[in-house]
Parts: C-alpha cells; sequence; structure tokens
C-alpha cells in the first residue's frame, strides 16, 4: 500500500520552510503533539465549542505579515470553508489578536497545506476563492507553493 | 536485536531513537493506531502483544524488543491541576497492567490565562499523582516514573516573566524534526533518557521479561522513587485531594442493599462483591461521558483499592455512581439523584459501538479487506471496539450505579 504523507508530516516540512524564509513560528499543532493554541471566537469562553487550532501561525516582521495554516494528510472541504470564514469575518481576530501581543499585523493571510497529489490538487481547484493560499508538500518534503492570492506573500516584499 | 518503536506522534518516536541508546541499534517505526473504535480499517493489524496493551488506552510511545514491549511514555502538556492530572493516567494504566515499565511526562505548572478577571497564572500539578505511581509501582514492582515536562515554572514564578509565556511557560525542543517534545536538554529529560538506557541495558542482557523484574532494584530507580516521594511530601501532597475527594468508603452491605432491587427468585447478586466487606465509590455528578474520568478511576484503584495485580485483587470494591449519592446510614442503603446522567447514556455508547462492528454480517457482506477484522472480533468479540471510556469504566468499575439503573460484576 502507498505509503501516505501525515498531517504531521505536512505541518513539519511547511515549518521548516517558513522559518528558513525568515518567518517566525507563533504557534503550531498537529495531532497528538499537544502543542495547540486554541482561539476563541468573540465573546465565547467554552473550553470546546467552536474554538479553532491553527495548525500554523506564522509572522514577517521585516513585512508586518501574518499567514494562518491548515493543514491535513488529505483534501478536506471544511477546512476550504473554516479558512473562508477566518478571512470574511471579524468572529476570531480578537483571539488571533492575542497571538500577536495584541496587535495584528498590517495584513493576514489564511490558507491550507496538503500534500502534493493531483487528487487533491484537482478537488481543491474547485475552492480556490476561499483561500489565500495553498501550499503543498512532496514525499521527499519539499514545499511548493501551489496557489496563492498574492505573489508576494512568501517571494518577499508585499 | 530488533526494535520496534510504536508512536502516536513520528515527532516523538525520532526523538526518544535520537536521545537514546536506540540510535545505535536497528530500530523500525510503526504508526499506532489506537483502537478499532476509531481505527477499524487499522486496529486489527497491529500484533496483539500490542493490542493487549492498548485496550486500556494508548501511550504515546511503545517500545518493544525482539516483540516483547519494554517501556512506554505518555506526554502531557496539560495543566495537572484537580482530576487533570489523572486524565492520561489510563493510558499508564494501560502499560502497566500489562507488566510494561511506563513513563509519565507532566508540566509542574502550567500558564493559564483566565479571561475571567483577566488573570494569568500557573496552575500548578496535583502532587497525588507522586503517590498514584508510588502505589503502582508497590503492587506491579516495575517502574512507573515520573518527569516534569520541562517548563519556566521553577525560573520563573511570576508567569509574566516567563520567556515562554506563549507556549505557556513549557520548553519544547527547538530542532523542528522533534516538533512537538520537551526540551531534550533540559536535565528531566536527561535523567529520562538515562532510565530508558538502563532498562535497554537491563532487558539486553536478561531479556525483557526478567530484565524488568530486575528494574527497580537498579540506583537510577530507587533515585527516582526517592525524588517522586519528595515532591509528594513537599507539594503537600496528601490523600484528601482530587480525586480521592470525590470518594467514599461504605458497609458493602449497603451497595448490596441498593442492588437487592435487581435480585430474584431466581437470581442473587454473586461473590465478588459480598467478597469485600467495605466499598469505594467514585462519585460523578456530571454527566455520562469520559475524560477525565476513566484516568481518575484507574488512579482511585491503585490509590484506595489494589492490592495485587488483577480487578480481583481488591481490598475494597471499586464502584462508580452516576449523580447526586446520599448515604442513609439509618436505613443502611444508597439514594442515588441525577438529572445529568441515566443508564440509557452508558446503554447507548455501546450500542453505538456495536454498531460498527462485523460480527452480524454473512461471509458474502465482509469485503476482503475486512475478514481480518472480522477474524479479529470473533476471537475477541467487541474488546477492542468500544470506546475507550467503556472500556476502561467497564475494566476498573466492580459495579456502575445510575439512577436508574446499574450493572456490576457477579465473579
Amino acid at each position: 500500500m502507498e505509503r501516505r504523507i501525515t498531517e504531521e508530516q505536512v505541518t513539519k516540512a511547511i515549518l521548516n520552510w517558513l522559518e528558513a524564509s525568515g518567518w517566525e513560528i507563533v504557534c503550531f499543532d498537529f495531532p497528538q503533539s499537544g502543542t495547540g493554541t486554541s482561539l476563541h471566537p468573540k465573546g465565547e469562553n467554552s473550553k470546546t465549542k467552536n474554538i479553532i487550532i491553527p495548525d500554523i501561525v506564522a509572522y514577517k516582521a521585516s513585512e508586518d505579515i501574518g499567514v494562518f495554516f491548515e493543514n491535513k494528510n488529505r483534501f478536506y472541504y471544511n477546512d476550504f470553508l473554516k479558512i473562508e470564514k477566518l478571512r470574511k469575518t471579524t468572529d476570531y481576530k480578537e483571539a488571533l489578536s492575542k497571538l500577536f501581543d495584541e496587535k495584528l499585523p498590517r495584513q493576514m493571510y489564511y490558507g491550507i497545506g496538503l500534500p502534493d497529489q493531483k487528487l487533491f490538487w484537482e478537488k481543491a481547484k474547485q475552492s480556490l476563492s476561499r483561500i489565500d493560499f495553498l501550499i503543498t508538500v512532496a514525499d521527499s518534503g519539499f514545499v511548493k507553493v501551489s496557489y496563492t492570492v498574492n505573489p508576494k506573500i512568501f517571494n518577499g516584499k508585499n | 536485536m530488533k526494535y520496534r518503536i510504536w508512536y502516536s506522534t513520528e515527532s516523538l518516536a525520532d526523538y526518544v531513537i535520537y536521545h537514546t541508546n536506540l540510535r545505535n541499534s536497528t530500530v523500525i517505526k510503526k504508526k499506532m493506531f489506537e483502537s478499532d473504535a476509531n481505527n477499524a480499517t487499522q486496529f486489527h493489524t497491529m500484533p496483539d502483544h500490542i493490542k493487549q496493551i492498548l485496550y486500556l488506552d494508548a501511550p504515546d510511545i511503545i517500545v518493544e524488543l525482539d516483540s516483547e514491549p519494554i517501556f512506554s511514555i505518555e506526554v502531557s502538556t496539560e495543566a495537572g491541576t484537580g482530576h487533570n492530572v489523572f486524565q492520561r493516567f489510563g493510558r499508564l494504566a494501560a502499560s502497566v497492567e500489562n507488566n510494561v515499565p511506563a513513563f509519565y511526562v507532566y508540566p509542574e505548572a502550567v500558564i493559564i490565562n483566565r479571561a475571567k478577571g483577566s488573570t494569568t497564572k500557573w496552575d500548578s500539578i496535583n502532587p497525588l499523582v507522586f503517590k498514584a505511581l508510588d502505589d503502582v509501582m508497590s503492587i506491579y514492582q516495575i517502574p512507573a516514573l515520573f518527569y516534569y515536562f520541562p517548563s519556566d515554572y521553577r525560573a520563573n514564578q511570576n508567569p509574566i516573566n516567563s520567556p515562554n509565556i506563549r507556549k505557556k511557560g513549557l520548553k519544547f525542543d527547538r530542532n523542528r524534526n522533534f516538533a512537538g517534545c520537551p526540551d531534550g536538554s533540559d536535565n528531566e529529560m536527561r535523567l529520562m533518557f538515562k532510565a530508558i538506557n538502563e532498562i535497554i541495558s537491563v532487558v539486553k542482557i536478561s531479556g525483557a521479561i526478567k530484565g524488568r523484574e530486575k528494574l527497580l532494584g537498579k540506583r537510577l530507580f530507587i533515585d527516582r522513587k526517592t525524588f517522586m516521594q519528595g515532591e509528594y511530601a513537599s507539594k503537600g501532597g496528601n490523600i484528601n485531594m482530587s480525586p480521592l475527594t470525590a470518594t467514599i468508603k461504605i458497609p458493602t452491605d449497603y451497595l448490596l442493599r441498593h442492588l437487592s432491587q435487581y435480585e430474584s427468585a431466581k437470581y442473587k447478586i454473586g461473590e465478588l462483591l459480598r467478597s469485600r466487606k467495605e466499598t469505594i465509590i467514585y462519585k460523578v455528578d456530571a454527566g455520562f461521558r469520559g475524560d477525565p474520568y476513566p484516568g481518575a478511576i484507574a488512579a482511585i484503584d491503585y490509590l484506595l483499592c489494589r492490592e495485587g495485580k488483577t480487578f480481583e485483587e481488591r481490598e475494597y470494591n471499586l464502584v462508580m455512581a452516576w449523580g447526586n449519592l446520599t448515604v442513609d446510614d439509618n436505613k443502611k442503603n444508597l439514594e442515588l439523584t441525577s438529572k445529568k446522567s441515566t443508564i440509557t447514556d452508558f446503554i447507548d455508547d455501546v450500542k453505538a459501538s456495536e454498531n460498527k462492528n462485523l460480527l452480524k454480517k454473512t461471509y458474502n457482506q465482509i469485503a476482503n479487506n475486512e475478514i481480518s477484522r472480522y477474524y479479529m472480533q470473533v476471537r475477541y468479540g467487541s474488546m477492542f471496539s468500544k470506546v475507550k471510556h467503556i472500556r476502561v469504566f467497564s475494566y476498573f468499575a466492580d459495579a456502575i450505579l445510575f439512577p436508574d439503573g446499574a450493572l456490576w460484576r457477579d465473579a
């Protein structure tokens, strides 16, 4: 049976790639890691209800921009909906700003990390309008920007 | 000699291999599938001796030598106040119940921000965990050792000054390959690696089964036990702490009187409950659910009831009561009321697990990739396919009481 790259491997590969490109990792999480930071929607304090645990939040101080990742080991449509909600509403802005010492970066981008597989790309293509970027990770660990609304996010000056 | 390391997170497997003498050996890493309940397509592929450990709960890591488990590790980053420190105790129980040495890594304290009152403080560990582990070692005569997850707690009593305040004051390893793992350069972790190396060395010479029995006589393990006993004392540990504050000891006659409502001319409650004069009742006045109660009942067993390696060897019956329990000493009986829990909650969870089983299918209905799982279920029934809290409660509790029903063992 083909060994599929895991969500843990996707996240670790993207963490390494971001750090090598000058990003500061604000927080990260993958299954069973115990490292997650919970974001509560505005006005809610429940321990579990409606919380979001970002898979990666990173910050580039030189450009004052932040990125938010949801990662998976497969295409998962609900993650695209989650990212769309984060982009279009302010529900989690307050919680997110706490990660940045109460001041959100000048620009936040929200996207998805997935294994680099043709099948996933075919499915993701239908939903690209919901996200700011799609980062894919090959079995070798090679990380690629498969889609972005702004090529400058991961390539320097915004 | 062939080592295999079963993992929930690959980072932790890599971390343990890198920091211990396992790095000098051939080690095969294998993903652990925790139960038939949550990994129906994979769990049956696990070796039988690993399944037996996973029956109760899944530690983060199990290391085996030539198909014999030699130790397990459970790592938590949660705040260990009250019941919470015992939340993962079932994972440790899973290991020691199979005579496998266990390591429990837990923070001494974690920084918690409370929106209410806008307070930021260290939530420190419930020291009763040290006594629970000490009792486990007395019962099983194998190591069940505690190590602190590295944190800024001792150096920065004021949490605001913690350099790792964003990470709840915890010190994680900086090597991304070990993402999420405790800082491997910390003294506590170095001591744990030494203990692991000692286990590897002893089982290499004496074999896994005889080697395990020798471990507690080794200086390194004696010293760690002494450290744990010291932490229990210095942190004010005593037996009036959670979850023991939620227990009550009653004459078993009261329990039997309560259960007599289920007796008839044809049926009498069996010998097991009657064989113990007194009974410990764990009172849970909450909606029926899992965490943190499965770990807590395991800890209560070791702290109050057990005097041998199996649940049959108990000084006291161990009973779980879901609801508001009143003991009526005049009537020598129990009264249990609740608006939160009912026996139906338990039964529904059992039924939901049972629905995933294959045993009612005809051969033609079983896909080829399901045959091995079917055959496992033929042998073990639904032993591995019930959800964790049902497995753990029914393993540890001699009886479970609800306001509108009860379950108990006859023998």
